[in-house]
């Protein structure tokens, strides 16, 4: 008899001894937060954990604080609670996120999920902030993972991951309207209703928008017809079912369009309008060998930007997901996550958009990514574990129209593969302490952009083509990071303490570097393309103290380090260094008393020297002082069903200048949110 | 020799588990987050639970603090203090020697001290019943009678045997298992 080789043997067992998962796929975060008296995730294996266990830097920000941050943008409650994360605003609606020190417009470092869907962009590898088809009452928990986290999350996650999670069709009854009017005539409204069915499914109907007017302080000339009335609206439809008790389905549908004037990958103000749709479907199926996941979804995006260059860009970006993974346990020390992905990218900048049109007619660029990944979760004693994820990507990027001809079709016909680890060592070396030892390699491919299409806008009889590079090399950027965290329950608080030092190898610059000059038609034509521009390093750290008492004070007090030290060419064209403010120090404290709560946060942080491009002319590095800002919020609960809130941002003055882009004004607003 | 060394296994577990049921008693009374958190299990499981839930408290009624700490659980559950809202229970005291009113409950919760003779049958009777067997005492889990063990104080941790959820016929969501410690 032929001898079954005892790798299939050894395998088998594995599977066979695997403690099957069973029931719910859906996580019921509310019932599991509450069971362990702290907020769960699945942010960083992958797999559920508390937010003690895991081996990563997350900050977890709950749906009570969202509510007494006092402000219903998700980046400026990001910037209140989580030290190490830098908020740059160019507009009353726009933001980029930076983490740790790593600052840009048009961040293309942090992913951004919503209920593990991306919507961050892989046109110019960004996220429209402004734009995320989320009502932000309905938002359970925002889970921010500070350093390296691609080998989860892939290549969008060189630098952190932000995922919003709201909350769930089966298990919570999420029925809420509200209504603000505030300075800048900002009028902000948001609804959604959940209908449970039975107790085999639910859907939930979201829908919302706001209008105002843009902040109205100085602007270099070429740029003080960017200031067009921001507004954005979405509406979203999901659903869960349980088809077998074993087996659950959903589908979400989301629209969204919006826009603003911000800050843009070439570093000045411009305005875009964004238009996505999404659609996604995936089942959970407990099976004796673990929770097999499959998840689809498709986004598509279309984005006009006009800044000082005309005519406009238009580019349209669509992202296909597809993946299949199996969660299980072996024995009670071990639990394991495999992974299939497969990611077809693609985006075209539409011809009529492009002087050079006859040229570059239907140029389009599709990039098929194939990916395997796993993350192994081992209880080595019941105080120590050790978490290891892995990740392999296999990108075939193609030509699908005809690109710029400075390259050949052979160079944007090119492969390339990344591999991305995390590994974490987490230790309860007692009840009250816990020690963390984390590595990450963060892969930061280029964007689609950067890599092919092309856009030839003509600004003052100069035709600036920004055409693909497909010599890029990914970004590596590497983590190291301790962590301690030591619970103080004499003055119900906990410390936590962290350092780290990160290094990042061939960055890429904006498309900046000139790498022709032709002509057409006698008209001079300057082809721009992004190039790698060496490393950079970080280094820094947080301490941040806070805690809740009995008697309804809260509190929480930070302070952050982040110092970059760039090679020239880096400084000379993204200039990471002092793109964040060195130092960050932020005060929050709180206090709720029967049917009123009241909320303040403060902050100051030191001096910045980002890089900006102003009426055309070369880059420039603008210092701007350092600043101190407040909010504070004032909330009253009605009844059973309504709370009244006055809450504002920047009480302290009327402008304040916290970088290179105008300065943001002092903005507050009224607000009636109903529950039922 | 493999007949031999499997009984000799088996008796050694057995050594071991009675060594934990029968070892020197040690007070594991219950507190009134463990009961809390183990009645939020029930919104974890596969089967979904409504209306009036009988829930059996055991103690032993030859030892005093055993009698006051079920009484103790007993009035957290009829109080319904960090009780989900979701659902409603009905707590019973259940004497370690009349297994036979277990009969009908969903949940049995072990009070302290019972480190005699009944727990066994108690436990076994239970699991026949699809019953629902929590304890603060983590060695009744480690013997895989109980299917949960709960220590919630100082940090939460919460124990599963898989072997004694199985003779229940007792499915948990995968959240659950994930997130608890498997004995």
């Amino acid at each position: 008899m032929k001898r079954i080789p005892l790798y299939i043997t050894a395998s088998v067992a594995v599977l066979a001894a695997a403690t099957a998962a069973h029931a719910d796929q859906s996580i019921n975060y509310g019932v599991l937060e509450e069971m362990f008296g702290e907020p769960i995730t699945t942010n960083v294996t992958g797999t559920p954990q508390r937010a003690s266990d895991v081996a990563a830097n997350i900050t977890i920000i709950t749906a009570d604080q969202i509510r007494q941050a006092g402000s219903r943008s998700i980046p400026q409650i990001i910037g209140i609670y989580v030290p190490g994360m830098d908020v740059l605003q160019s507009s009353i609606t726009a933001f980029d996120v930076g983490v740790r020190g790593y600052q840009q417009p048009y961040q293309p470092r942090l992913q951004v999920l919503i209920d593990g869907r991306q919507v961050f962009n892989d046109d110019y590898s960004h996220t429209q902030w402004s734009n995320l088809p989320v009502n932000i009452d309905d938002i359970r928990q925002i889970e921010v993972v500070k350093g390296a986290a691609s080998a989860l999350f892939g290549s969008n996650a060189a630098g952190g991951v932000v995922n919003i999670i709201t909350y769930n069709l089966l298990y919570d009854q999420s029925r809420v309207a509200s209504l603000s009017y505030g300075t800048q005539n900002m009028v902000t409204g948001d609804a959604t209703y959940t209908q449970h069915l039975s107790d085999w499914g639910g859907i939930k109907i979201s829908a919302g928008g706001m209008g105002g007017e843009d902040f109205g302080t100085l602007r270099p000339a070429t740029e003080t017809g960017f200031t067009a009335n921001p507004q954005h609206q979405y509406v979203t439809g999901s659903s869960l079912f349980k088809v077998t008790p074993d087996l659950l389905a959903n589908m979400e549908i989301t629209y969204s369009n919006g826009k603003d004037n911000g800050a843009e990958r070439g570093f000045n103000i411009g305005n875009n309008v964004d238009t996505n749709y999404s659609l996604r479907g995936g089942i959970s199926w407990q099976t004796p060998y673990g929770l097999l996941t499959n998840n689809n979804y498709f986004n598509h995006n279309s984005e006009l930007s006009t800044y000082f260059l005309t005519p406009n860009e238009h580019t349209v970006t669509e992202l296909l997901v597809s993946n299949l993974e199996d969660q299980f346990r072996v024995g009670s020390a071990n639990i394991f996550r495999l992974g299939l992905e497969y990611r077809r990218k693609s985006i075209q900048q539409l011809a009529d958009n492009n002087v050079d049109g006859a040229i570059d007619n239907e140029n389009k660029l599709y990039d098929n990514v194939y990916t395997v990944n796993g993350t192994w979760l081992w209880q080595i004693t019941d105080k120590l574990s050790w978490t290891n994820s892995a990740r392999v990507d296999h990108s075939a990027i193609y030509e699908g129209g005809t690109l710029d001809p400075n390259y050949l079709v052979q160079d944007y016909n090119h492969s390339l593969n990344a591999f991305s680890a995390n590994s974490g060592l987490v230790y309860h070396a007692t009840d009250a302490d816990t020690v963390r030892a984390t590595y990450g390699r963060g892969v930061q491919l280029p964007s689609m952009l950067q890599n092919g299409t092309d856009a030839a806008p003509i600004q003052g009889g100069i035709i600036y083509s920004a055409i693909g590079n497909p010599n890029l090399k990914p970004t590596i950027v590497e983590n190291y990071e301790l962590g301690y965290d030591r619970a103080l329950p004499a003055i119900d608080s906990t410390a936590k303490f962290s350092v780290y030092y990160q290094t990042n190898k061939d960055l890429i610059s904006p498309p900046s570097q000139i790498v022709s000059t032709r002509f057409i038609n006698f008209t001079p034509w300057l082809t721009l393309e992004s190039v790698n521009v060496g490393s950079s390093h970080g280094a820094g750290g947080e301490v941040e103290l806070k805690g809740k008492s009995l008697n309804g004070f809260r509190w929480d007090a930070s302070y952050s380090l982040s110092t970059v030290a760039d090679a020239e060419t880096v400084a000379t064209t993204i200039g990471y260094n002092a793109s964040a403010p060195e130092s960050h120090f932020r005060l929050l404290l709180g206090y709720s008393s029967g049917s009123w709560e009241l909320d303040t946060n403060g902050q100051y942080v030191t001096s910045t020297d980002m890089l900006r491009l102003i009426d055309n002319a070369a880059f420039t590095n603008v210092p701007v002082a350092g600043y101190a800002s407040i909010g504070a919020r004032i909330g009253y609960t009605i009844n059973d069903h309504y709370t009244l809130a006055l809450s504002g941002t920047n009480l302290t003055r009327a402008d304040t200048l916290e970088n290179p882009y105008p300065a943001v004004q002092r903005q507050v607003f009224l607000g009636l949110t109903g529950k039922f | 020799m493999t007949t031999h060394f499997k009984a000799y296994l088996r008796k050694a577990t057995l050594a071991c588990c009675a060594a934990l049921l029968f070892a020197p008693s040690v007070s594991f009374a219950t507190d009134a987050l463990d009961i809390s958190i183990g009645l939020k299990i029930l919104l974890l499981m596969k089967e979904r639970y409504s209306g009036p839930i009988p829930v059996a408290v055991i103690y032993n009624p030859a030892v005093p603090s055993s009698v006051s700490d079920a009484e103790s659980i007993k009035k957290n559950i009829d109080q319904g203090t960090g009780i989900p809202e979701e659902l409603k229970f009905s707590a019973y005291l259940v004497s370690l020697n009349h297994a036979e009113k277990l009969a009908g409950a969903k949940v049995a919760f072990m009070a302290d001290n019972l480190s005699s003779d009944g727990i066994s049958s108690v436990c076994d009777a239970a699991g026949k019943q699809g019953i629902l067997t929590i304890s603060s005492n983590i060695n009744c889990v480690r013997a895989n009678q109980c299917v949960v063990g709960i220590i919630s104080k100082p940090r939460i941790e919460i124990y599963y045997s898989p072997l004694a959820a199985e003779a229940s016929h007792l499915t948990f969501s995968s959240a659950f298992i994930m997130l608890v410690k498997p004995i």
